[in-house]
């Protein structure tokens, strides 16, 4: 049900309520999804990552302040659980980063665009320092500003600005003929 | 292409739609069901224990109702315990007393008092 704020979420949260985590997770789970995969270049070891960090934000929830919004610390303990799972795990570096997500409608032509481009981002992005790939994607695909990415990679701001910059200019280099398309 | 200064504090609207639109997963309802099952195995989860209240136009006139009842209440509860203890002090201070007509005449519950039909009968003979 949309316009429950996360504050009443959480409350029920506090209480156990499964119904509230499904809502939580529906509204935060595509952004911790695209973050676990960000860190860990993988569809399926980012969703068992981001299954932990969600299990062990729910376990702490008493912990959490509920005067300060959810998101960031929600991200916080997804980036975490994908960093420990990265360090856990051997990542599959030659498994592309998105899966089988082209639309079964699309024509054949523009499946094999959309799956070309995706190739190209993938090998875009690997080319990046992690630290980098998360912050030009949470800054330009998901609106956080300098300071949100910085308190949640735990840097300085100027770093991420730095990051971000070298991050476009690579991603720019490598991308030059389909942003030419979407822009 | 469009010239974007790399060092531009604002998100770059392009590059943004790309990242979005190819980072898309496309199961999430499959996502959040998948997690629900992993909470409850987990042992974390539990059905809601009161029901889910939406935010309408009644929500306002709802908070006020439930408090209302509460405070009539209170103020009748106060009001029925009042009324117990205004009665509670005018009450007799012996049983003996209670079961006392006003009318009877005081020396039928004289302990030496001898038994006189006269006395007993008067209060009837009184009204009559």
């Amino acid at each position: 049900m949309p316009g429950v704020p996360d504050s009443e979420l959480v409350a029920r949260l506090v209480e156990g309520d499964e119904e509230a985590f499904g809502r939580l997770v529906a509204e935060h789970g595509p952004a911790a999804r695209r973050l676990a995969r960000l860190v860990l270049r993988d569809a399926n070891d980012a969703d068992d990552a981001v299954q932990d960090g969600l299990l062990a934000a729910w376990r702490s929830i008493g912990r959490f302040d509920p005067q300060r919004p959810f998101r960031p610390w929600l991200m916080r303990i997804v980036l975490n659980a994908a960093r420990d799972l990265r360090r856990r795990r051997t990542v599959r570096q030659t498994q592309a980063l998105a899966g089988d997500e082209t639309s079964r409608d699309a024509p054949p032509d523009r499946q094999a665009g959309r799956a070309l481009l995706r190739a190209r981002l993938a090998e875009a992005l690997a080319t990046l320092p992690e630290r980098a790939r998360v912050a030009v994607t949470l800054f330009d695909a998901e609106g956080y500003s300098h300071g949100e990415i910085a308190e949640l990679l735990d840097v300085p701001e100027g770093t991420v600005r730095s990051d971000v910059f070298h991050a476009r200019r690579n991603l720019r280099v490598l991308l030059a003929p389909f942003l030419e398309e979407v822009g | 292409m469009k010239d974007f200064d790399s060092f531009d504090h604002r998100p770059d609207p392009a590059l943004g739609r790309l990242l979005r639109e190819h980072m898309v997963q496309g199961d999430d309802h499959e996502f959040v069901v998948r997690m629900q099952a992993a909470a409850r195995q987990a042992g974390l989860g539990r059905r809601a224990t009161r029901p889910w209240r939406t935010r309408t136009d009644w929500s306002v006139p709802d908070g006020w109702f439930r408090p209302g009842i509460a405070a009539a209440a209170a103020v009748l509860l106060c009001a029925l315990v009042g009324a117990q203890v205004v009665e509670h002090r005018s009450a007799p201070a012996s049983l003996a007393e209670a079961l006392r007509p006003a009318e009877a005449p005081s020396e039928l519950f004289a302990a030496d008092a001898q038994l006189d039909p006269q006395l007993l009968l008067s209060p009837l003979l009184e009204v009559q």
